[in-house]
């Protein structure tokens, strides 16, 4: 079953992104916490997980790696700041060569629904240039506006 | 430091406010200085200096009409932003896709596995 996954933009600092789930909370947090079960949906095709480390207790660090195309491991590390099973999770994460200048704090949000679970992350850019990711977030957007309504102009 | 990339020019550009209410301006239809300067409280030479800096972004195009020198908006400027928020959304929809179907074979469990 694929659920939409909404961008909408948030403040001028944050990307939120929106997620439903089959799943109740419990089962999405140990998705998203217990390093084998992150090994098998984290990676994509072209950019593989190899690896997944978590001491999952405020102030534990995360460490994933990915194979990057080129061959080169790309890293991202964090560090917990909050862990409310299975509601809510507050991390850091910063790539290493990160280009957005900056960590990033994530708080994701489990909301139990009738199907299973709304996922709620908001990603806040502390860096310099926060501001800009958030607005190519809005931008797209107000992209998908604009070409709803040149949708609506050429209907027939 | 690293030589700025196009999409750092863009980002740039578009950190200004009235850059990008220019932007907007010029969504609606091709505009001179001098046209863009009426509707802002700024000179025509400093509407001139945020067209510049656009041009330079790629997020617009200036004809050269004799002495009109019109700016349009550049689609394909707009679309290296927009697809950088695109790998991001397809990055997530791509992840995603794998952790629904992981739930899906994932058995109710009270105890967290513990490592």
């Amino acid at each position: 079953m694929a659920f939409p996954l909404t961008l909408p933009p948030v403040g001028d600092r944050n990307i939120r992104v929106e997620r439903a789930f089959a799943a109740p909370p419990a089962r999405l947090w140990r998705a998203l916490t217990e390093p084998a079960l992150l090994l098998q949906w984290q990676g994509m095709p072209s950019h593989p997980i190899i690896e997944a480390e978590v001491d999952l207790r405020v102030g534990g660090r995360w460490r994933w790696a990915w194979r990057h195309p080129s061959g080169n491991l790309m890293v991202a590390s964090g560090e917990y700041l909050l862990l409310d099973a299975p509601h809510r999770m507050i991390h850091t994460e910063l790539f290493e060569e990160d280009w957005t200048d900056g960590p990033t704090t994530i708080t994701t949000d489990l909301i139990p629904t009738e199907a299973g679970t709304r996922m709620v992350a908001d990603i806040l850019y502390t860096g310099p240039r926060g501001r800009d990711m958030a607005m190519a977030s809005g931008m797209e957007h107000g992209m998908h506006i604009c070409y709803d309504q040149l949708a609506a102009l050429l209907a027939p | 430091m690293t030589a700025p990339s196009p999409l750092d020019r863009s980002f740039a550009a578009l950190a200004d406010p009235t850059r990008r209410a220019i932007l907007q301006h010029l969504a609606q239809g091709p505009a001179t200085a001098g046209e863009i300067a009426a509707r802002f409280p700024l000179s025509q030479p400093a509407i001139s200096r945020h067209l510049r800096l656009l041009g330079e972004a790629g997020l617009i195009a200036r004809r050269v009409d004799a002495q009109r020198r019109p700016a349009t908006l550049a689609p394909e400027g707009l679309t290296a932003l927009t697809d950088w928020i695109g790998g991001l959304r397809a990055s997530y929809e791509t992840r995603f896709a794998q952790l629904d179907r992981l739930l899906a074979a994932l058995p109710d469990t009270d105890t967290p596995q513990k490592d």
